[in-house]
């Protein structure tokens, strides 16, 4: 029958169509890929983010007064959290929970940077956030400055934060927040999400994990 | 284990005062979490019983030690932890309302001092028939 190869001939193209879009598809959810970025390992009692997201850069300051920017995030895993120190109750819990998990850290060398953001400068001048964040260990680290940078580094990172009641001059307000850890890989880039309540030994656990993972 | 003993004796403590002073309300493990000497807040948890037939409610709390004392309730609701303070904390006949960490709690303004580990707060506590009772919590480091 002479008609039929002209017939499949438009098949064949959408076939193969298809086939590429199901590569290309693939190909972008990272299922084909051989590297180990585009997947995360599992048991974990954190989202881990198959693509670790990019932090633009944002211009802030470290509780000594030092300029604090996306590039310090480079260099070392770090956990993350943003609150105020007028918090009575889930700043003092989430710094206790990483107090715990810096003190199961075995060694120097694992110590990841723990990073306290307060989006409420206005009561949190650095030597205040100094005070503060030093009374979980001395080598936690104190981070604020201008609302407009704050915002540019709680967007990327989805953490919301917001004033109620607020009035002008006024010392007695309440800052309504995300209550995640965020856990920050040594390419400035945001990895995992923990979310309340937080138990120090999983934190600690995943940080193992998602560091041998990534890095091993 | 030393903080342990600290909690039992000062929940013993509570015991006694808390009996003698309003039979129906019991409040169990009152404790704060030491605070940074920074701090101008704190927070307080506890379990509180109502062992009476009669639905009641705390309608104040106030503290010798503090400029002021609110009980709030904490939600989460659109991907904020949000608090709210409350007018009372109904405590409904036969049930237990526990304070706790990520959740309902007393908060305290303005610490007279810096209460560290091993300090006692007093707190009086009022109820709807305007009773008032007194209970001592430990400050926990």
């Amino acid at each position: 029958m002479p008609t039929e190869p002209k017939s499949s001939l438009p098949l064949l193209i959408i076939i193969v169509i298809l086939l590429s879009v199901a590569a290309g598809v693939l190909l972008n959810q990272g299922y084909l890929s051989t590297s180990r970025d585009n997947k995360t390992p599992t048991g974990l009692e954190a989202t881990v983010l198959p693509n670790a997201r990019p932090i633009r850069n944002f211009e802030l300051i470290d509780h000594h007064g030092k300029p604090f920017t996306a590039d310090n995030l480079k260099g070392n895993w770090s956990f993350t959290f943003f609150g105020f120190t007028h918090c009575p109750d889930v700043c003092p819990t989430a710094l206790k929970i990483m107090q715990q998990v810096w003190k199961k850290l075995p060694s120097e060398k694992t110590k990841p940077n723990m990073l306290f953001f307060s989006v409420d400068p206005d009561r949190d001048p650095p030597d205040v956030l100094k005070k503060y964040v030093t009374y979980y260990h001395p080598d936690f680290m104190g981070i604020t400055g201008k609302l407009d940078q704050l915002d540019i580094i709680t967007n990327q990172l989805g953490i919301l934060y917001g004033y109620g009641d607020k009035e002008e001059g006024s010392e007695d307000y309440n800052v309504n927040h995300s209550a995640q850890i965020l856990l920050i890989d040594p390419q400035g880039r945001m990895r995992a999400v923990f979310s309340p309540p937080y138990d120090a030994g999983s934190i600690s656990h995943a940080l193992d994990v998602i560091r041998n993972f990534y890095e091993g | 284990m030393l903080h342990l003993i600290k909690k039992s004796f000062a929940v013993l403590i509570l015991l006694m005062s808390t009996s003698a002073l309003a039979d129906h309300i019991i409040i169990k493990e009152a404790w704060l979490p030491e605070a940074a000497p920074v701090a101008k807040v704190m927070a307080a948890y506890m379990n509180i019983t109502n062992r009476g037939t009669k639905n009641s409610s705390i309608t104040n709390v106030s503290s010798p030690q503090f400029k002021k004392v609110e009980i709030h309730s904490m939600t989460h609701a659109n991907g904020m932890m949000q608090m709210k303070k409350l007018d009372g904390v109904k405590l409904l006949a036969g049930k237990t309302v526990a304070l706790e960490p990520g959740g309902f709690h007393m908060m305290l303004f303005n610490p007279k001092k810096w209460f560290e580990d091993g300090s006692n707060i007093t707190l009086n506590i009022t109820l709807d028939n305007n009773e008032t009772f007194q209970i001592i919590a430990p400050v926990i480091k």
